[in-house]
């Protein structure tokens, strides 16, 4: 036969109700047995330094340990803890005296109950660590229950409550009274119909002077009173305290004294109780009850008021709990768990996260509304939560609300590498009732791998969820990422075109003319998708020193002689130093930019400047702007200046490619822009675009680069350029439909058309998803720009 | 270090060896007890210096050195038929031994219930009055603990899948590995088919069950052992071959002999004492539990031992659970305090509890005095320390400042028989002697507690207002008996 037991540990008068008992020929037999710890139980610390253990129950509760220093070194304080105490303690070493604590009531039983306080203080971290704590008592199976719900279970078992009946429990409790409403439910099980009451709301405590503490208060005052002319006795420490307290017989008493001699005392006999804080007011959500049930661990005369007070209160017939009934209850409850019965249906507290839909970020509730479980069995969220993780990312963040918890968290879920392509991943909720913190897992099919959202790990988000909310839904849309041209060594290297980079600088370092072409060639070669020089600038980590000295060296002689020309010291028929000035991207000295920007303000103002050489002046100029500019100030004057030329004039290799080569490249450009500069570009863009139609695509490789750049503006304005929403997006969404469907249309009649064809509707295809807001490449500019 | 024979003993042992008329204690004061077998009765002090009441064991093999004991016997192997005087000593101490160790064993089920465990400890020590009831012992135990992993095991014994090269039919080969490959390749026929043969059978790895696991090796190794040890048991009881514990060890013996058979068919075979336990032995509860019984039993002898050497220690905890049960029968007491009884799975230096002190405080309520039980105390006061008695009862009159009185109980054993009345009068004028010592305590009540060899018998002395009374009992049947009425006779008496 199954040992089973039920546990009611509440500090005040802990009980255990077993069915087995071992007799003295060791036999065990079955039946109804209780023990219970004594009033206002305590936990002892019993051994020497070497070995000592906590020990609990009715042993704890007659050892005279920590009782004072009559009895010497054991009446140490330190050598004793009450129960209560430990209950309201929330580090994790009180798991370890919980445990002596309910050992000491019962231990070793197969299927254990143990009654908790339907109040907000019994948290997922209380019921994780009683849970634990049963396990130090040896319990194999174990189920906390609400002590409002063993109540009524209690009385279901003595066949006083009917099916579908509305119950209204009141527990006495530290501090007042906890009220509940429970429903008593059928639920079929076996052919058997088991009455199952259903919890769907948490309880809420109405505090009162009337609570245990209060209570406690009022004896431990008579008593202090008493024992007035006899030094170093506490209260606290006397058996006759929360006797009187709670209603019990008090009787004479022995007390040991410093001296350790022993001294008699003659306790009150009762407390006065006066109620001047319940009305009925504070019990309106039971009134309407079929039964009223009213819990208390007190007796006698304190007892008798509460019922007589209630029953006034409330002015229908109070059930009075029968002493020991949450016990009773648990084994009942522990009864129905051994035979795999219903015990209780349990609501959970709702678990919410933040998820982007087309309407923005909004609150995901992970918990069915009005769906409540039965007790011990699984949770799983029937409809998880979906987020988009975007290709290249490696890490996710995910907002998080719990019902019981005052504030939101964001965890961030690290994925361990990134991620290649868009992939979905759902969150859901897996909880038990009562059964401590719920498992928030993260299933991705697509990473083949699991993650855990560790809550007391997260970041704590002290805002209200709905403005959290309503602050996130502003960052919904995609922003596509920034287009940084990486450098490498390959680049570096021997090409077919060239010798490797550190022989010419070598050959040229020491040379009074050094060869310009030469170096700008190399610098403007892109080998395998790779320059020299970064577009920030940056050159390979492996390039020596030396080698970068000699880089350096010769950016200065290439300063010295442009400032020669600009000064008209020399002069020179070719661009060929300024080239390799610009083909050193960012890393180009900041004078640069200002001689470019000089020479494109004054291109029409008829003086000849000392660069202007040829037509492809104008394009090194310009696009030489577009790769070195490096400072705010320089590219607001940039844009500036290109935007006050009308957009018909623009050509596309000098302004188009200028523009898109800044919008695209750097961080701060795109902030630059207002709605008016961004409607004018939106303009050319489309007008780009249009030109294209019926063409052989030979003039539009910067126009997608700008549009795409041009998008990048949704940093400072969130939201904008999203198709739907804004007009210029629909504008150029419809450009970019025409131009897919005349690649389409022709890409038969030649073979340019066919490469433009393949070469674009890819990149197309991408730019109208970011224009819808969810675009999922990352590296579109990068494959805009490869083209 | 001051040996001396008995508690009250006037005169040291000097250089003489101890025997098995004496007691084994010595007194020590701020020396150095390295090297030197003992436990500690009652430390103290006097004077800043250190003194201490210290006990040595019984030698394992009829004498030990440091210090020096001669002349003892040796603990009788179990079964064994004694011939010399000397081993009949033995059987008969062992007998008393074990009958005591079963009594402060009962203490462990007793505690089951923590209200009543004093009542519960009576009803199991009233049921060892009578002889027929067969002694608690490992075995016992283990008969009802390990009835359940058995059962369980037998069920759903453990197995793996071993890989082992058979022939096999073409349509079942599953899987070949380097051997069977080569011997495919030294077959004749230009196919498999033909290599195959008339049988169409080729050398193939198969899985085949196999028990001759670690765990099931000592589950078998178990099964063994505790068939033996029930047997020694079983024997040794076997005038009790009708009482609930005893059928239930004979149950348990032919579970064990036919779970043994079943086992040994299956080809397991037995694994050696020092067997690294494995994953399963460690995680699995029934595996676990076999385990940890099959230690336990491999152990028992090293226990007994143990147990043999000390079992002064495991009389003085008797004696004390003997005082708490006649003073908590008495119907004016009221147990006030009592400190937590802590029981230790493995018996240390012969003590199966761990206790604070005092033990237990009562309030016998119509006489108006408060009893505490003390128990090797930690701080015994100088003339306690002079009494050389270990165990002791105080006395107080509740509300009366001026009344505290301190009875000293010499719980004693030895080998030999002790003469009760002459050690009662030695006792008396012993205590007599100590009232010239100057202190603010007075010390003129005793109590010997000694182990009844032949008969059970009380016997009181009192002279000048000392008195010291012995009495003389067992472990079990007319001699408890006698040994509980008259404790209870005592604390009953006008001691106060």
């Amino acid at each position: 036969m199954k040992k089973i037991c039920g546990y009611d540990l509440n500090g005040w008068h802990d009980t255990a109700v077993r069915n087995w008992k071992i007799l003295p020929d060791e036999e065990i037999e079955f039946g109804r047995f209780s023990s219970t710890s004594g009033l206002k139980p305590v936990i002892v610390k019993s051994g020497n330094s070497k070995s000592l253990k906590w020990i609990g129950g009715h042993q704890a509760y007659i050892a005279p340990h920590g009782c004072g220093d009559g009895w010497g070194e054991i009446g140490n304080s330190d050598r004793r803890k009450l129960v209560l105490d430990i209950l309201e303690n929330e580090d994790s070493e009180s798991e370890e005296l919980l445990g002596a604590a309910i050992a000491g009531l019962s231990k070793n039983a197969d299927f254990a109950v143990i009654g908790i306080d339907d109040l907000p203080t019994t948290n997922e971290f209380f019921q994780e660590k009683l849970i634990n704590a049963l396990g130090k008592a040896n319990v194999r199976t174990k189920l906390l229950v609400w002590r409002p719900v063993l109540a009524v279970i209690n009385q279901i078992e003595l066949g006083l409550i009917e099916e579908e009946a509305s119950v209204g429990v009141i527990c006495h409790s530290s501090n007042g009274f906890s009220i509940q409403k429970l429903l008593v439910k059928k639920i079929k099980h076996k052919a058997q119909i088991i009455l199952t009451p259903e919890r769907s709301k948490p309880g809420h405590l109405i505090k009162s002077e009337l609570g245990y503490n209060g209570l406690w208060m009022k004896a431990h005052n008579l008593i202090t009173d008493q024992l007035n002319d006899i030094r170093f006795l506490d209260a606290g420490l006397i058996n006759a305290t929360p006797k009187l307290a709670m209603g019990f017989r008090s009787k004479t008493e022995l007390l040991k004294i410093r001296n350790g001699n022993w001294i008699k005392i003659n306790p009150p006999k009762k407390i006065d109780l006066a109620d001047t804080d319940l009305s009925s007011d504070l019990f309106g959500d039971i009134l309407d009850c079929d039964y009223i049930l009213f819990e208390t661990l007190s007796k006698g005369a304190v007892k008798d008021f509460l019922h007589k007070r209630f029953s006034e209160i409330i002015k229908s017939e109070i059930i009075l709990l029968e002493d020991g009934g949450i016990a009773k209850g648990a084994i009942s409850a522990a009864e129905r768990l051994s035979n795999a019965q219903p015990v209780y249906l349990d609501f959970l507290p709702q678990i919410s996260t933040i998820i982007n839909s087309k309407e923005g970020a909004e609150s995901f509730d992970l918990i069915n509304d009005a769906e409540t479980v039965e007790a011990g069995q699984l949770y799983k969220s029937r409809y998880p939560a979906t987020f988009g993780i975007q290709s290249g990312q490696s890490k996710l963040s995910i907002y998080i609300r719990k019902e019981n918890e005052r504030w939101p968290r964001k965890a961030i879920i690290s994925l361990g590498s990134k991620v290649q392509e868009p992939t979905p991943i759902d969150l859901s909720v897996e909880q038990r009732p009562a059964s401590g913190r719920a498992k928030l897992l993260m299933v991705s099919s697509g990473l083949g791998r699991n993650f855990t959202i560790d809550w007391d790990a997260s970041e704590v988000i002290e805002k209200e969820w709905d403005i959290l909310v309503k602050e996130l839904g502003v960052y919904s849309t995609s922003i596509p990422a920034r287009l940084v041209l990486p450098n490498g060594l390959d680049a570096w290297n021997n090409s077919m075109r060239s010798n490797d980079l550190y022989e010419i600088l070598h050959k040229n370092v020491d040379r009074k003319k050094p060869d310009w072409e030469s170096l700008a060639n190399k610098l403007s070669d892109r080998t395998l998708k790779q320059y020299c020089i970064s577009s920030d600038g940056a050159v390979p980590e492996k390039i020596s020193q030396s080698t970068v000295e000699q880089l350096d060296y010769l950016t200065e002689c290439a300063i010295v002689e442009l400032q020669k020309r600009l000064d008209g010291e020399i002069k020179v028929d070719n661009n060929n130093s300024l080239k390799f000035l610009t083909w050193q991207f960012r890393r180009c000295p900041q004078k640069v930019t200002r001689w470019l920007l000089d020479y494109a303000q004054n291109k029409n103002s008829g003086i000849t400047h000392p660069f202007a050489i040829n037509s492809s002046s104008d394009i090194l100029v310009f696009q030489g702007l577009g790769r070195v500019t490096n400072s705010v100030e320089a590219e607001k004057e940039i844009i500036e200046l290109i935007l006050e030329k009308p957009i018909e004039d623009w050509k596309w290799r000098i302004e188009t490619a200028c523009l898109s080569f800044l919008l695209s490249r750097s961080e701060t450009a795109p902030k630059i822009l207002t709605r008016g500069m961004v409607e004018k570009i939106s303009k050319r863009v489309v007008l780009e675009f249009r030109n294209a139609l019926g063409s052989e695509y030979t003039t539009f490789n910067y126009a997608p680069l700008l549009l795409v750049g041009l998008l990048r503006w949704r940093i400072i304005a969130p939201n904008a350029l999203v198709f739907g929403k804004d007009k210029i997006a629909m504008n150029l969404k419809q450009c970019i439909d025409d131009t897919i469907k005349d690649l389409s249309s022709r890409q038969k009649s030649n073979s340019k058309i066919k490469k433009a064809h393949k070469q674009y509707l890819p990149i197309l295809e991408d730019i109208l998803l970011e224009l819808n807001g969810d675009g999922s490449n990352p590296e579109l500019l990068f494959d805009i720009y490869n083209m | 270090m001051k040996s001396i024979s008995k508690p009250w003993s006037v005169s040291q042992l000097g250089e003489n060896p101890f025997t098995p008329e004496d007691c084994l204690l010595s007194e020590t004061e701020n020396e150095k007890l390295k090297g030197i077998d003992h436990s500690l009765l009652m430390g103290g002090s006097y004077r800043g210096a250190k003194r201490s009441l210290i006990i040595h064991p019984y030698p394992r093999n009829y004498s030990g050195k440091a210090p020096s004991r001669e002349n003892f016997p040796k603990r009788p192997i179990e079964g064994q038929i004694p011939e010399t005087d000397l081993e009949v000593k033995a059987q008969k101490t062992f007998i008393r031994m074990k009958q005591v160790m079963a009594r402060v064993q009962e203490l462990d089920e007793a505690l089951d219930d923590p209200i009543n465990v004093w009542k519960k400890l009576k009803l199991s020590w009233e049921r060892a009055k009578d002889d027929t009831n067969p002694p608690m012992s490992e075995i016992v135990k283990q008969s009802k603990d390990l009835d359940v992993p058995l059962t369980v095991l037998e069920n759903t014994l453990r197995r793996v899948l071993r890989r082992v090269r058979k022939m096999t039919q073409l349509d079942r080969v599953q899987e070949m590995d380097r051997n069977s490959m080569r011997w495919l390749v030294r077959q004749p026929g230009r196919s498999i088919a033909e290599q195959a043969g008339a049988k169409q059978r080729v050398l193939a790895v198969v899985r085949e069950e196999n028990f001759n696991t670690p765990e099931n090796q000592v589950l078998l190794a178990y099964c063994i052992l505790a068939s033996a040890v029930a047997r020694e048991w079983m024997l040794e009881n076997n005038k009790t071959d009708t009482t609930k514990r005893y059928k239930r060890v004979k149950k348990f013996r032919d579970k064990c002999l036919n779970l043994s058979r079943m086992l040994k068919e299956k080809q397991i075979i037995v694994a050696p004492a020092g067997i690294t336990p494995n994953y399963v032995l460690m995680e699995d509860k029934s595996y676990y539990a076999v385990f940890e019984a099959w230690k336990k039993l491999l152990a028992r002898k090293k226990a007994l031992d143990d147990l043999w050497a000390w079992q002064a220690e495991t009389w003085t905890d008797f004696t004390v659970l003997a005082i708490i049960i006649a003073l908590n029968d008495l119907n004016e007491t009221e147990l006030i305090a009592q400190s937590p009884l802590i029981w230790m799975q493995e018996p240390m230096v012969g003590r199966f509890i761990d206790q604070d002190r005092p033990l237990a405080v009562f309030w016998l309520k119509e006489t108006n005095r408060v009893v505490e039980v003390h128990s090797r105390p930690k701080n015994p006061s100088f003339l306690q320390q002079l009494t050389r008695a270990h165990v002791s009862l105080k006395i107080y009159e509740p509300d009366n400042e001026n009344f505290s009185k301190r009875i000293v109980v010499w719980a004693v054993h030895s080998i030999d028989k002790m003469n009760l009345k002459s050690s009662v009068c030695d006792a008396r004028n012993y205590l007599n002697d100590l009232q010239r010592v100057p202190s603010p305590e007075k010390i003129k009540n005793g109590l010997i507690l000694m182990p009844a060899h032949d008969t059970a018998e009380d016997f009181s002395h009192e002279e000048n207002k000392i008195r010291v009374d012995g009495i003389s009992f067992g472990g079990a049947g007319v001699s408890l008996n006698f040994g509980l009425n008259s404790i209870a006779k005592f604390v009953r008496s006008d001691i106060y």
